[in-house]
């Protein structure tokens, strides 16, 4: 069974993504997508964990540099997962305007990164 | 994976009562292709209180409850949307966090739209500046109303002035009376009116008593819709 597509990012890329999008720390732990639903944006993980769960069970724990939705947001499907992110985590967010900005103007590494895992 | 398709914008059941509503075929085609359309089962939340925004979600059917934990960790609910409404409209003018959680109170469809790319379809289509700034007034008016009633009227008035807008938003008539087709709990109902659980059993009892409710179930008739405008004390 495949898990939803995560990608372990290089910390240039963390950086370029950092300054295009907003950091927030989550005060509480909460849902950030439910299984069979599409994530709303993507998310990399920057501090703490995220949790992926398979009918309520825990199947991968993300660390720091991970960047998850990315896929399912882009091309529409559904995650087979639940991602559940702990208190006290720092995320970056990336809708799907800023994903098609950076897609479409930009000439960096993170452009071609986009383009290549977003297909 | 399964790639999922969206719904239309222009066969959206709440398009009539949504936001959209004024805009030609092209530009609704436009948000179609570029929203994000899920459903969230009964008891999953869309947002919770003090997380970020990233835009706003249209409720193509189904009913939200958007409730507030206070200090004391007890749940209130402020306001309960359904299918043409919208949420988080008012992050994309601030850039304050939710000040609310949002669950879904049965199968509920919903799609989301991402802030950056509503300011620019609003920037094209003044309509849809105008739908938001409509929904913002009357949710100001309804929070206005709520406050007042919370400190000029009576347990009985607020539960008959709750009954009454319930059958404004889910009302539907059956054999001569109102069905409110909404499943609330008794609990829900007390924090929708500020009192204790034991209060609104007793008085929708005393309702009950007096020939204006009736009860099958946990679905709520109204059966004499006059005395209960009689006994919300407003002029409906």
């Amino acid at each position: 069974m495949s898990i939803l597509t995560s990608i372990k990012l290089e910390t240039a890329s963390i950086c370029e993504i950092t300054k295009l999008s907003t950091q927030k720390r989550f005060s509480t732990s909460s849902p950030l997508f439910y299984e069979g639903q599409i994530p709303i944006v993507a998310y990399l993980l920057l501090e703490g964990c995220i949790q992926l769960l398979k009918n309520k069970k825990i199947k991968h724990i993300l660390r720091p540099g991970s960047l998850i939705g990315l896929d399912e947001l882009m091309s529409n499907s559904p995650s087979k997962h639940e991602a559940f992110v702990h208190a006290e985590s720092t995320l970056c967010f990336l809708d799907k305007s800023t994903i098609l900005e950076i897609i479409h103007e930009e000439n960096s590494s993170l452009a071609f990164l986009l383009r290549d895992k977003a297909k | 994976m399964k790639k999922t398709t969206n719904v239309s914008c222009e066969n959206c059941v709440s398009k009539s009562e949504g936001i959209f509503c004024d805009l030609g075929i092209p530009e609704m085609d436009q948000i179609s292709h570029h929203k994000i359309n899920n459903t969230y089962k009964k008891g999953q939340t869309l947002f919770i209180q003090g997380n970020h925004p990233f835009g706003i979600y249209c409720i193509s059917n189904g009913n939200i409850k958007l409730t507030k934990t206070g200090l004391d960790g007890k749940e209130t609910i402020v306001r309960i949307a359904h299918g043409g409404d919208i949420l988080g409209h008012r992050s994309l003018f601030t850039d304050d966090n939710y000040s609310a959680t949002a669950t879904a109170m049965e199968d509920t469809e919903v799609c989301f739209i991402d802030k950056k790319f509503i300011l620019k379809i609003i920037e094209n289509n003044p309509s849809v500046a105008l739908s938001i700034i409509n929904k913002l007034s009357r949710d100001m008016g309804a929070a206005e109303s709520k406050l007042s009633s919370l400190h000029q009227k009576n347990v009985r008035e607020r539960l008959a002035e709750l009954i009454l807008s319930l059958k404004a938003s889910h009302g539907v008539k059956e054999n001569g009376r109102w069905k409110i087709d909404l499943k609330l709990t008794r609990e829900e109902m007390a924090t929708m009116i500020g009192t204790a659980n034991e209060t609104l059993i007793r008085f929708m009892t005393e309702f009950k008593d007096a020939g204006i409710l009736e009860q099958e179930g946990k679905t709520i008739f109204i059966k004499d819709e006059e005395e209960l405008l009689n006994w919300a004390n407003i002029n409906y």
